[in-house]
């Protein structure tokens, strides 16, 4: 190999690394910081090509600037009534300031133990003036969970925009709950209310059946009772014209009515018991006597 | 001169190299997206503009620009309320603090501060691939988070009862309006597709005193229908009684008046009869009378007029 050819790639070498470490993508979910011996001198937000002083005299260092999320511990906190609750947040934040945050917390997880530690004194300050029913409640009214993560939204955005940087886009409570300690005694709560619940329905039930019962009794007597009223009507209906219809026709001769009424109760009532005492002043010994030839 | 030419084919195999060697870079810039696909593509980072939607597609390859397909047709399918969250999991099992958070993942307080464990499914898609990968970096932890959130609000703010049973829908609606509402906010670029409650239970340490409460609405609803079920019997029954009484009474009306009828038409045949020849007629009557009852009677004949007025019974046989 000529010594020119040598030379010819010992310069393009030094040419390709030149050109390779001044030029530099930046994505469009990156926020790149141009530091010169570590210090920054740049930020650029705009992604696509960039060009810098070749290494070592400047580097880059990329930041994500989407929203990332992140989930702190549990944590408790005692209520204006006395009441421990288990809270979970979750946090929205995105790098707003990166050369604070690059000066401050430098890292995700530094971010995220400041986010952490802002989040849980805020709520707890907010907490610690608000009933639980505040949070969760049956009435909507009661119920200011909004207004009180609003206001620690932005107390909490305040403070971690001012001093690291960070841009917190929400902060949400997730989770309400209460410490296992104390859970025996809401599971007790709980059981007695759902006894009670329990009699209610029974008690209810049974109300509600005895009603019915009652007024079928109530029906059923109507019915009854109706029926007899109209039954008794009808027979007397035709006892009355049963005797319409006798008095009328006996009433064309009572006194043959009673003499033949009486020898139909004859009839009837003497019997073979019956002893009779004759006359001879009867007419039927008479009969017997003169013969009926009179 | 040997050498020469020995250099130049060297040479000509170096451009050929060279040659193919773009040629390949070259060709190595066409890309598919398929059909349930949408591609993004970044020029030295920057996105472009718009997705790029299925189909044969040209780029300038590595290092100039990057592909990225995504399957933006594919509904997928986020699980709340179980303990499956990877981050949340992991600080927890590193802290003393476990023992605390047991059945944490999966309880909720509802409004009235009873726990339930709940269970819901959300399923989405991407709706815009771009925002999708550029707005938030775990897109998927993020909505779990507001999902849960949801969540919480809603069960929140109802009775235990109605969260396990008339207001469940209410809790889906309202949840996938919400979720829909924050994502769309922050531009997330996903949209809900729909939200299904998994599980919704009381823990189980009180599972029978929510059965019992369950069992005594059967007991109620028994009861009920029972005494319904009597008065379904009882009433038919009752009407059938009043309408026989009713028959009975039509029957004994028309019953006495025809005897009474009968026993008037008897006296008016009679009667007419009589008064053509009474005196004939009532002998007759009356000696066939005293011929059918006198036979089986005791029978004493007193002569004597006092002795007759002695006598216990007086009978009217003498009053012509």
């Amino acid at each position: 190999m000529s010594r020119f050819a040598i030379r010819f790639l010992i310069v393009a070498a030094i040419l390709v690394a030149v050109v390779g470490t001044s030029l530099f993508a930046v994505d469009e979910t990156q926020i790149a910081v141009v530091t010169k011996f570590g210090r920054p001198i740049k930020v650029i937000q705009e992604p696509g090509l960039h060009v810098k002083l070749p290494s070592p005299f400047a580097s880059v260092l990329r930041f994500d600037k989407r929203i990332m999320v992140y989930e702190p511990l549990p944590s408790e906190f005692l209520t204006e009534d006395k009441k421990n609750i288990l809270t979970q947040t979750f946090a929205c934040w995105r790098i707003r300031d990166v050369q604070k945050f690059l000066e401050t917390v430098k890292t995700r997880e530094g971010a995220e133990l400041r986010i952490g530690d802002t989040i849980r004194s805020e709520l707890g300050s907010s907490l610690g003036m608000m009933p639980l029913t505040a949070l969760v409640s049956t009435n909507p009214e009661l119920v200011k969970l909004d207004e009180i993560m609003g206001r620690v939204t932005a107390n909490s955005a305040e403070k971690t925009l001012r001093n690291y940087g960070i841009e917190l886009v929400s902060v949400s409570l997730k989770r309400i709950n209460f410490p296992d300690q104390n859970k025996a005694s809401v599971y007790e709560r709980m059981r007695s209310e759902r006894a009670r619940i329990a009699k209610k329905y029974r008690a209810e039930g049974n109300e509600q059946a005895a009603m019915i019962t009652a007024e079928t009794d109530k029906e059923v007597s109507r019915i009854l009772s109706e029926a007899y009223r109209t039954a008794e009507k009808v027979k007397g209906e035709g006892d009355a014209e049963a005797a319409k219809i006798y008095a009328e026709a006996y009433n064309r001769d009572p006194q043959f009515y009673k003499k033949l009424r009486t020898l139909e109760a004859y009839r009837k009532f003497l019997d073979e018991k019956t002893t009779v005492v004759l006359s001879t002043d009867s007419e039927l010994l008479q009969f017997l006597a003169e013969g009926i030839g009179q | 001169m040997a050498q020469a030419s020995q250099f130049s084919n060297v040479k000509r195999t170096f451009r050929l190299l060279a040659v193919l060697g773009v040629a390949l870079w070259v060709i190595s810039g066409i890309y598919v997206v398929n059909a349930d696909q949408k591609a993004v593509v970044r020029v030295f980072g920057k996105v472009s503009p718009r997705a790029i939607e299925s189909g044969i597609h040209y780029r300038v390859p590595y290092p100039v620009s990057a592909v990225m397909k995504l399957n933006a047709n594919e509904i997928k399918t986020l699980v709340v309320g179980v303990s499956a969250s990877p981050s949340g999991q992991d600080t927890l099992s590193e802290d003393n603090l476990v023992s605390l958070y047991s059945d944490w993942q999966s309880e909720f307080l509802t409004g009235d501060e009873n726990i339930l464990h709940s269970k819901v499914t959300v399923q989405w898609s991407i709706s815009d691939p771009i925002a999708y990968l550029t707005v938030m970096q775990r897109p998927e932890e993020t909505m779990r988070g507001m999902a849960e959130e949801t969540l919480m609000k809603q069960l929140g703010s109802m009775h235990v009862d109605d969260a396990l049973t008339s207001r469940k829908l209410e809790i889906i609606a309202n949840m996938r309006e919400l979720l829909g509402q924050r994502l769309d906010a922050l531009g997330a670029g996903i949209v809900v597709v729909a939200v299904s409650v998994g599980d919704m239970a009381p823990p189980r340490t009180v599972a029978a005193a929510f059965k019992d409460v369950a069992s005594a609405r059967g007991d109620a609803n028994r009861v009920v229908h029972e005494a319904e079920g009597d008065r379904y019997e009882r009433i038919p029954r009752a009407r059938g009684r009043a309408q026989k009484r009713k028959s009975k009474a039509e029957a004994y009306k028309e019953k006495v008046i025809n005897e009474a009828r009968g026993d008037a038409d008897r006296f008016s045949l009679l009667l007419s009869e009589y008064k053509k020849n009474p005196s004939i007629t009532w002998r007759r009557l009356y000696l066939e009378t005293m011929e059918e009852i006198l036979p089986r009677m005791k029978k004493y004949t007193i002569a004597d007029d006092a002795a007759q007025k002695a006598t216990t019974i007086t009978l009217f046989l003498n009053d012509q």
